[in-house]
């Protein structure tokens, strides 16, 4: 069971001519567009790579687990994929727009915190945001906002922004399995 | 058979291959990327102090090499207040608060390339800051005292071990033992300076210099030129405001270089001649790169 699994892997990640061969690379790849365009969550290289790893490694966990799972199931785990999908891009994109600021045109983003330094707190009010006490800091948002705050936010755009890869290549992956099992029934036209 | 499955995978599978290798080689780069540090002080500084020690060094080469060390680095406390002599601790009564900063400056900012000396020296120069500035803040306590003292020791006997005639065999081993120790007591003094701070309840106030994402490249002039300005963060500054600190005891940063690279609202003060009015302070906007001019105002 395992062995088929892995051999339609194989046979799919060598297809250089289907298309949802091509797609499911490309998915792969995707992330890695990231380095380039940081839209993503910080620090971006290690975001990018990372999310790059986890599809890979649930595309060959499909593969291997799920290629002969009944096929209810399959399409039910690909309606729960897109919805995590969905939800997690939209969470993923809000915590971005919410927490984190890009200070100039060099796409690189700063990611603020939740909770003010003892030192800043009384300096913060109406007149006076946190926002612009980061613009005050050389953008250096551990001078606003405590350390610990930072790396929650930090560590939650990431781990949304990786489960809506994730999710996605889930999705893509039980799909192609999916068309394959039904190309293998259909009698051969030659 | 688990392995046997992945070693196939990796062995048949050029993509898998592939991605592998392109993750393992991603991976120092993901580290810089990570764990990077800016540059604290600009190079041109060593060639200023190799030169300025190089001249002292040599009216001091009759004497021995500890006592020459020592003079060597009470005139560098007291005369190098931006760099190497800066403010090592301040306390500011009003507003219950304290800084202090025991961190090493890098030896080549004290004597060239790898001198056995450099390190002992520039502990030296630390200690002497240090002392000078326990003796203004806090004259009249003694947490501080028995730490120097050991401190001093550390730095003595490191200096007898370049002296010795074994140090030749093994100079890394040597130097390397030296900066442990030392390093060792400045750890001690600073936890003698947060025993006193908590039990006089000080609050500490963090002065950092790191930058924090790539800002614009600017190159920083003086009109007359050669007139040293120094900057802060405005949040900084707003800081100290709020605390009260007295303006002498503002930590500021140096732009020794005339590049820089900065972004958002800075403070600076420029250190005008009394003919050109004075000292000068202000705010200031770093959006975009250029040259930033600083004039004197007109009467």
């Amino acid at each position: 069971m395992a062995s088929v699994g892995l051999n339609e892997f194989k046979s799919v990640i060598s297809d250089f001519k289907k298309l949802n061969s091509l797609a499911l690379k490309g998915a792969i790849v995707a992330p890695l567009i990231d380095l380039w365009l940081q839209v993503g969550p910080m620090p971006s290289k290690p975001a990018a790579v990372l999310s790059s790893l986890v599809e890979f490694i649930v595309v060959i966990w499909v593969f291997q687990f799920l290629y002969q799972a009944d096929e209810r199931k399959l399409k039910l785990g690909m309606n729960a994929a897109l919805i995590l999908f969905s939800a997690a891009m939209f969470m993923s994109l809000i915590l971005l727009w919410t927490f984190s600021i890009a200070p100039n045109q060099s796409r690189q983003r700063v990611v603020e915190g939740y909770s003010l330094r003892e030192d800043v707190r009384p300096l913060i009010n109406d007149s006076y945001t946190a926002e612009e006490a980061l613009r005050e800091s050389a953008y250096d948002a551990s001078k606003v906002w405590t350390k610990s705050s930072i790396v929650i936010v930090t560590l939650l755009i990431s781990v949304t922004w990786i489960a809506a890869f994730a999710s996605f290549a889930f999705y893509l992956t039980v799909f192609i399995v999916l068309q394959r099992r039904r190309s293998k029934l259909r009698p051969s036209r030659h | 058979m688990h392995i046997s499955i992945w070693m196939r995978l990796a062995i048949h599978n050029r993509f898998l291959a592939s991605c592998l290798l392109l993750f393992v080689v991603s991976l120092p780069s993901i580290h810089n990327a990570t764990f990077s540090n800016s540059q604290k002080f600009p190079k041109s500084t060593a060639l200023l102090y190799d030169s300025r020690h190089a001249q002292k060094a040599f009216s001091l080469e009759n004497q021995s090499v500890q006592n020459a060390l020592v003079q060597l680095s009470r005139t560098d406390a007291m005369d190098d207040r931006n760099l190497l002599g800066r403010t090592r601790f301040a306390v500011n009564k009003p507003s219950h608060s304290y800084s202090y900063d025991l961190d090493p400056t890098p030896t080549r900012y004290v004597l060239s390339g790898d001198d056995p000396y450099g390190k002992p020296l520039e502990a030296l120069i630390r200690l002497e800051s240090i002392r000078r500035d326990f003796e203004s803040s806090v004259p009249n306590e003694n947490f501080w005292r028995p730490r120097t003292v050991d401190i001093q020791s550390a730095i003595d006997n490191c200096i007898d071990r370049i002296d010795s005639s074994e140090f030749k065999f093994k100079p890394k081993y040597f130097q390397d033992e030296c900066s442990k120790k030392i390093e060792a007591e400045f750890q001690n003094l600073d936890r003698s300076i947060q025993r006193y701070a908590s039990v006089n309840k000080l609050k500490r106030i963090i002065v950092e210099t790191r930058d924090a994402i790539a800002g614009y490249r600017i190159v920083v002039k003086t009109d007359p030129p050669k007139i040293q300005v120094h900057i802060m963060t405005l949040l900084q500054y707003k800081k100290y405001q709020y605390l009260n600190v007295p303006a002498d005891k503002y930590q500021w940063n140096d732009l020794f270089d005339p590049e820089n690279v900065m972004i958002g609202w800075y403070h600076y003060r420029v250190d005008w001649p009394k003919n050109l009015n004075g000292p000068e302070e202000g705010n200031v906007e770093i959006t975009k790169p250029g040259v930033l001019t600083f004039t004197p105002k007109s009467n």
